[in-house]
This record gives C-alpha cells, structure tokens and sequence, in this order.
C-alpha cells in the first residue's frame, strides 16, 4: 500500500517534470519576429480589398471595402448577435472597423507589439460576435493567433522603435545599438503549436464518420462545385474521391504527431504547408491556407537551451 | 498608453496548465456543446437547408417573403439567409441559422407591427434527400 502510494507520487513528479521541461528551453526571437509581421499582415491583407487590383483573392468576391464593415442597408436592421447584448449599431461597427486596422498596422510596425495584439484581437473579436452569421473558421483562427501574440515577447529588431533608435544613433554618427536576434523563452511557442495541433486533430477528428470516410461529402462538395478546378478535375478520377477522402482524415490527424517529435517535425511543416496548397488550389478557403502555414513555421526553429533538466540527466549520465 | 513588458516570465505551472487547456481544447469543448463555432470540423459535414417565414394578424397566417428581409441583413447574413428561399447548402450554415431563428421572427415584428406573432421555419436534411427535418420557432410580438 505504502509502496503503491510511493510508486504512484514518483510518477506524478515525473509527469510534473515532464511537463515543465516542455516549456524550458529559448529560442531565437526571429520566430516571434515572423509570426508577427505575418500575422498582421494577413489581418490587413483579409480585412479588406486592398489588393484586388493587383492579386485577386478569394474573399474579394464578397469583401467591398472593409470586411465585417456596416452592411445593413434599411432600418430596422437584424439583431442577431452570437454574444447575447453584444449588438453594435452603424456608427460602432464602423469604429471598430478603422480602429481594427489602426491595430494591425501599429503591430505589423511592432509599435507596442504586444498590447497591440491584445486589442486588435478583441476589437476583431467584437466586430465577429456582433453578428452570427459573421463568423468563419479561418477567421476564428487569424484572430485567436493574433491573441496568442500578446503572450508572445516582443525583443526582435524588426520593430520600428529600435529601428528608428539605430538610424537616429547613425544620423548623430553615435554607435548604435546591434539590431540582432535575441533569445526569446520558448513556452509562448509551446503554447502556440498546441493550438496549432489541436485544430489538426478537431478537424481530423470530425472526418471520422462515414459519410466522410466513405466520400459521400467530397463527392457532396464537387457537386456543389465547393471543391473544383483542373487540379481536382484531374485528380479524383485518377485517385478515386473515396482514398482522397479517407487520406485528408488520415493526414489530419497524423499531422499533429508529426509536428510533435523532432526527428519528423520539420519534414512534417514542409507536409502540412505543402496540404494547404493543395487544398487552396482546389477550394475557396480564403486566407486560412496562409494562416496555418504560418502556424506550422511555428514548428520550424529549434530550441537554443535545451531544458534544465535534460542537461543535468546527460551529466550524470542518466 | 500603457503597454504591456516586452516578454512575459515564464508562468507557474498552474497557469502553464490553464493557458495549454484554453489553447488546445475549445474545439472539442465546442464540439461537445454541439456548436459549430470553433469546433474547426472544416467541411466535414454538408447539407441542405429552407426557411419559411409567416406572420400571424387579424387576418391569419400570413407567408413573407424572404426578399423581404434582404435590405434588413448585413452583408454575412443575406449570403446565408437569401439562398434558404430554395435551398442553401452547408452545415454551418444551417447550425448558425437555427441558433438564431427568434432574432428573425423579431425583425419579422418589427418589419410588421400589426402582426401578434412571427412563426420561422427552419428545414435541414441532406442534400440529395427531399426529405426535411423542421425547427420553428414563434415569436409573439409586443402590442404597439
């Protein structure tokens, strides 16, 4: 009994240790860096048609101006609200569309990065829950990205304030201050790739059924001219629609496993960047290819400290 | 304005524990209350939907047309709502419809004050089924 209850709290400590040596170890802030600018980046780029002119992009094709922007054209209006009271009027809506981009550019600078992320995640947020029928999956996930951004540090030199304070120190022919990478703590990017993971394995997860194991709702989708192009045209009557399916589930829900171990993980980002491409060319899933692309280059840096307490087990040779 | 520092001390783990909860489970969380905002099932499930609307005044029932509502939406919800006159197609869709069939019959109220009551007919089945399963709901409307 005594020897069960030892047993049994030696096991807990060691998951204990186990778990906090997941989020020891640094590594190097250019991760952060490019998480950042590409994230706002994609905030701007989706949140408006800016660049339809020049690359045509899926949501242009309902996006006129700024997107989750006042739309209603006669009074009374629909008040449908996902977050019940939270029901903003034409005048509120329009606020917080401008201040949503405001914040996206501040934090594309790196102008107070991190209190920048916060609020435009809220704002955008807010502007998404006002209504139900705005809502998106790849919205739901830029957005819940760029809140994970104000956990993120904030030291790289791609920001405008040391870049600024640099070419002001070599205007004054001062010696500036080295714009260099730093380490950054790795446990805000441990938190990163589980959310990262956990959409791979919900949407794995749901294809487990057998409507879609069996190709009836690829098949469904075609029909629905959902999924199309010469890519697909091409490819499913030499593959079949049936293993098409049964393989995005599989690659789903492997996928996560893969980005897990080190020795698969980066062929595993390669795998996953190269899926979203196929699946961007085949169906209109507006930016939500590059959002998890990006999501995956969180897989990619290796650590630059390993964990504490893997240094000390190769010392004493445990 | 004040911000916030530019990295943040490694949290207790405690706290490490609640942030990996809140990153990694809403989907399944959501998923278990049936909802499919943020359950990330990415096109896992198609099907068909039809909305009918009526009013009752002192005459009865009266049928309204969806084209009615058109100018009264915003841009997100015409693209879900108008196509619902035949049939609008996606799972989605017709989970977030259903879950704010009362708000329409409050704008039916609205758009009619002389009504006492809005009815909203929601029917999903699958797409090459002519088969429906309906949702209603009726909203009494206040006396103006």
């Amino acid at each position: 009994m005594i020897q069960a209850k030892g047993e049994s709290a030696r096991l807990a400590q060691r998951v204990a240790r186990g778990f906090d040596d997941c989020f020891e170890g640094d590594v190097s802030s250019w991760i952060y860096a490019l998480l950042r600018v590409g994230l706002a980046a994609l905030c701007l780029i989706r949140g408006a048609d800016w660049l339809r002119p020049w690359l045509p992009l899926d949501h242009h094709s309902w996006v006129h101006g700024f997107d989750l922007d006042w739309s209603s054209q006669a009074s009374p209006y629909l008040k449908s609200p996902f977050l019940p009271g939270l029901v903003l009027g034409a005048a509120a809506t329009h606020g917080l569309v401008w201040l949503r981009t405001l914040l996206a550019v501040l934090l594309l600078l790196g102008v107070r990065p991190r209190t920048s992320a916060l609020a435009l995640a809220l704002t955008s947020y807010a502007l998404l829950l006002s209504d139900r029928y705005h809502y998106f999956h790849h919205l739901h996930v830029l957005y819940l990205s760029v809140a994970w951004l104000a956990l993120a540090p904030a030291n790289d030199p791609f920001r405008l304030s040391p870049a600024f304070a640099a070419l002001a120190a070599r205007i004054r022919t001062q010696p500036a201050a080295e714009l260099a990478w730093h380490a950054s703590p790795i446990w805000p990017l441990q938190l990163l790739r589980a959310l990262t993971m956990s959409i791979y394995l919900a949407s794995g997860s749901a294809k487990l059924q057998s409507s879609w194991w069996s190709g009836d709702v690829l098949s469904q989708l075609a029909w629905l001219h959902s999924v199309r192009g010469s890519l697909w045209v091409h490819t499913a009557p030499l593959l079949g629609v049936t293993p098409i399916a049964r393989g995005v589930c599989l690659f789903e829900l492997s996928l996560p496993f893969l980005l897990a171990f080190r020795p698969t993980r980066r062929v595993a980002v390669l795998a996953g960047i190269a899926f979203h491409t196929l699946i961007s060319s085949v169906m209109a899933v507006s930016t939500f290819g590059a959002t998890m692309s990006l999501l995956l280059l969180a897989f990619w840096p290796k650590a630059l400290r390993e964990p504490a307490c893997a240094e000390q087990r190769l010392q004493s040779g445990a | 304005m004040t911000s916030l520092p530019t990295a943040l001390e490694k949290p207790p783990r405690w706290a490490l524990v609640a942030l990996l909860a809140v990153s990694a489970l809403p989907p399944f969380v959501a998923r278990a209350l049936g909802s499919p905002v943020g359950d990330f099932a990415m096109f896992s499930r198609v099907g068909r939907y039809h909305l009918e609307l009526a009013v009752v005044g002192a005459a009865g029932k009266e049928a309204v047309s969806l084209k009615e509502l058109g100018p009264h939406l915003s841009r997100d919800a015409r693209a879900i709502l108008m196509p619902a006159a035949g049939s609008g197609f996606g799972q989605d869709q017709t989970d977030l419809l259903q879950s704010g069939l009362a708000d329409i019959g409050q704008l039916l109220c609205e758009l009619r004050p002389n009504a006492s009551a809005a009815n909203v007919r929601l029917g999903r089945g699958p797409i090459r089924s002519r088969e429906l399963s309906w949702t209603e709901a009726t909203t009494v409307c206040p006396r103006r």
